[in-house]
């Protein structure tokens, strides 16, 4: 039997050996990839953030138990007993983990992508990275399985290692998934753990050994991974313009709890972005809500809504929720606090930032990002004449094609001083790349940059200087042009 | 199956300089060892001796660090995939795929050896009594053995390489599979190289031994030429017969209970080579060895003194 015959041998033992593991993966495959096409419901909040996860757990097991079925360390393993070349397990391992590990993910990500409308430069980068990930875990697992023999120990490694960087990362005071910082290149650490992985184990099957050296390069390889996929600050690369198409949000309210409004004047309100269609991020901002009561007297309710979610593609990148939670508080002065009944509609008017495509940034995959990316100059029209503070809050959404690493900054306040009665003020922002301690998403592809305004709390509110703020004011970014909005009224009736 | 007559003086398996370190352990210094073809050898060693570990560098199982081997005239990394095809290895504590059925095991296995004889295959699984369709993971330890050593005969192989196939193994066990064994050393031309602590049962078997200690082979004939070279001397001596001081060089182990003397003595029996004053013994018995009194004098004479006597409480 020639070596391809005897990959083609050995492939097909595996599959018989884990048929149904194999089949299980590619079931989970397909419900994310049609969760995250939205195509099957996911009235279930994170659903998809848990099967991404789960996908990736699975493929990183069966990845190991189909590299300990024959073990290239163990030379009591039957493989060894026979006419076997070690190359011939390697390829069989290898080719097996591609086609039946890596590929089913990528293409329902593929088609996800495809799906959502994304093309060109984005899709390739989205999808090269999504090949990096499955490709680089499912290496890093099947090197630690070949050297650790046992299930068992490959469990222990794997829970060890994540922990021993927690460890590091707690000691140098830092985040354990930020320990990754901006001088630290990533492309050159996705490298080594890929090379470096693909080198080692070709070195344990040729071998036939896992001595001490090969451990120790082998927690170099998988220390260079888990750099490459957490999060360090400001890596991300200098933007640059990209067509991309504004997405369309439909919102409605999914539940409210009126009686706890009754109870202690706070009402949470659940509201889901339907007919989302595009993998962006979306933010959904409110300025005044109301509530209708049974009499048909309406209490206007101090809302202010922010809502925002990414519909998330698997790869770790959960294909996300498109329900939110806000809480609605009556205001202190309200006379409504005391009133007793049934709420019979809640109104909410809100605006849902939607994004034209000429603000939609590319982040290219390589460089790092300037501390100051550029300036922008804030125009705000038809205010009133009071002086009001107010503090500026520019963020940073990002796009979906979302990934979980590497962050251009999602968030930064900018704090200025205006003087109000100016009919139009300008003032000038820095922005830049920060660390956001919030979330470890992000997107290797596009970014979206919005700006909202609110007071600093000190003064009158914005609601109060300005009569319809966000309504009113435009907002004008000299380098990246306007924000477009619009406004949406979401009724939900009581029964 | 024939051989070019040329290819038959050809050892099946010459070993030079092999040594094997775990860490700082050396198990095998400099080993030397040629085993000709058609042989039936016993190779037999203390624990730890590096048996196992000989036997694994043999079929390639761990890597060479010094020393070369070479099957059938090949170096070991050089051979075909027509070279290995004949070659195959059964080891005690070996892993089999549990999940898989023996009738799997066997179509697993077949393709992997164009000189499979499924007939032989089906002859050996009923003299084993073994279940085509019994799982491997299912199976008591002698009948994954059994298992193993028909997947190692059914390929009528050219060399076999057997790693401690009879131990822990009850009676009835060892015999299905010493006959399985008779099997192979009937193949034409098979060469057998057989790694047991099982001494008297492979006794009858061996027409090679080789003795594994201290990492280097102390000794590698045919088994007739061992017990030519040692033979077993018994003697009852006078009360006032002194021992003699060294030993002479030819006496390889000593046993003393009372007035008998043991002698286990090299090279010949013949009386006249004992020392003058053991000459006059009242009884003196000359008779071959066993392997296992080889074994014993031979291996153990390294790890306490070559020439040494034993005191058996009388």
């Amino acid at each position: 039997m020639t070596t391809i015959g005897q990959v083609w041998h050995l492939a097909k033992r595996d599959v018989s050996q884990l048929r149904w593991w194999l089949l299980g993966y590619l079931v989970l495959s397909m419900a994310t990839t049609l969760t995250a096409m939205q195509i099957v419901e996911n009235e279930w909040q994170g659903g998809t953030t848990l099967f991404a996860p789960v996908l990736w757990l699975l493929g990183g097991v069966i990845a190991a138990l189909m590299v300990q079925s024959d073990a290239p360390a163990n030379p009591r393993a039957f493989w060894a007993s026979q006419p076997i070349d070690s190359r011939a397990v390697l390829m069989a391992k290898l080719s097996l983990a591609v086609v039946s590990l890596a590929l089913p993910p990528l293409i329902g990500e593929l088609l996800a992508l495809r799906y959502f409308g994304v093309t060109g430069a984005e899709f390739r980068l989205l999808m090269l990275r999504s090949l990096w990930l499955y490709s680089g875990w499912l290496l890093i697992a099947m090197l630690v399985a070949a050297l650790t023999r046992r299930f068992a120990g490959f469990v222990a490694t794997i829970i060890a290692v994540p922990v021993a960087f927690a460890i590091v990362g707690i000691t140098l005071n830092q985040s354990p998934w930020q320990l990754g910082t901006a001088w630290i290149p990533r492309a050159p650490l996705q490298l080594l753990a890929t090379a470096g992985s693909v080198a080692l184990l070709t070195m344990v099957y040729r071998q036939r050994r896992a001595g001490r050296p090969m451990l120790g390069a082998t927690a170099v390889v998988i220390a260079a991974g888990l750099l490459a996929v957490t999060r360090p600050a400001a890596r991300a690369a200098r933007p640059s313009l990209d067509a991309a198409t504004a997405p369309s949000i439909e919102l409605a309210v999914v539940s409210f709890d009126a009686e706890r409004l009754v109870r202690s004047r706070e009402l949470f309100v659940q509201i889901a972005a339907r007919g989302m269609r595009e993998p962006y991020r979306y933010a959904f901002l409110a300025d005044s809500a109301a509530a209708t009561w049974t009499d048909g007297a309406t209490t206007p309710l101090w809302a202010p809504l922010f809502m925002s979610d990414v519909p998330k593609l698997f790869g770790g990148r959960g294909a996300g929720s498109d329900i939110g939670t806000v809480v609605v508080m009556l205001p202190r002065s309200s006379p409504e606090k005391r009133r007793t009944g049934t709420i019979t509609s809640f109104r909410v008017f809100g605006a849902v930032e939607t994004l034209t495509s000429e603000h939609v940034l590319t982040l290219s995959p390589t460089g790092r990002a300037d501390q100051r990316d550029g300036d922008m100059r804030l125009r705000v029209t038809g205010g009133q004449a009071d002086r009001v503070n107010v503090s500026l809050q520019m963020t940073t959404v990002f796009r979906a094609g979302v990934d979980v690493r590497d962050s251009f900054a999602l968030r930064r306040r900018y704090t200025t001083q205006l003087v109000w009665p100016n009919r139009a003020d300008t003032v000038q922002v820095a922005m830049g790349s920060v660390t956001d301690e919030e979330r470890m998403l992000v997107l290797p592809g596009a970014s979206v940059h919005r700006i909202s305004m609110r007071t600093n709390g000190d003064g009158p509110s914005t609601r109060d200087s300005l009569p319809a703020p966000l309504a009113e004011a435009s907002l004008e970014l000299v380098r990246w042009k306007s924000i477009a909005r619009r406004a949406i009224v979401v009724t939900r009736t009581v029964p | 199956m024939m051989h070019d007559p040329l290819q038959a003086a050809t050892p099946a398996l010459a070993v030079q300089g092999l040594s094997y370190r775990f860490g700082r352990t050396t198990v095998l210094d400099g080993l030397e060892l040629e085993i000709p073809q058609g042989a039936l050898y016993a190779l037999l060693g203390a624990n730890g001796a590096g048996k196992t570990t000989l036997l694994q560098l043999l079929i390639g199982a761990r890597p060479l660090q010094q020393g070369a081997v070479r099957l059938f005239g090949t170096e070991r990394s050089r051979l075909s995939p027509a070279q290995r095809q004949q070659i195959t290895y059964v080891a005690e504590g070996q892993e089999l795929p549990a999940w898989m059925r023996l009738s799997q095991l066997e179509a697993f296995c077949a393709p992997l050896y164009p000189t499979w004889d499924h007939a032989l295959a089906l002859t050996l699984r009923a003299r084993f009594e073994l279940d085509p369709q019994q799982m491997v993971g299912a199976m008591s330890r002698g009948q994954r053995m059994k298992a193993a050593l028909l997947c190692a005969l059914a390929p009528k192989p050219r060399l076999l390489i057997m790693d401690e196939p009879l131990t822990g193994m009850d009676a009835a066990v060892k015999d299905d599979l010493v006959r399985g064994l008779l099997d192979a050393a009937s193949l034409e031309g098979a060469t057998v190289l057989l790694c047991s602590h099982d001494i008297a049962e492979i006794e009858p078997l061996a027409d090679w031994v080789g003795i594994l200690d201290g990492g280097r082979m102390r000794v590698s004939m045919p088994i007739d030429e061992l017990r030519a070279r040692y033979k077993r001397i018994e003697m009852v001596t006078e009360a006032t017969m002194q021992m003699p001081e060294p030993f002479p060089a030819n006496w390889v182990s000593v046993e003393r209970a009372g007035l008998r003397l043991s002698v286990l003595m090299e090279q010949t029996g013949v009386v006249r080579e004992l020392p003058a004053p053991f000459r006059g013994a009242a009884r003196i018995d000359v008779r071959d060895a066993s392997l296992k009194e080889l074994y014993i004098a031979l291996a153990g004479s390294s790890r306490t003194h070559a020439h040494s006597t034993t005191e058996v409480g009388a």
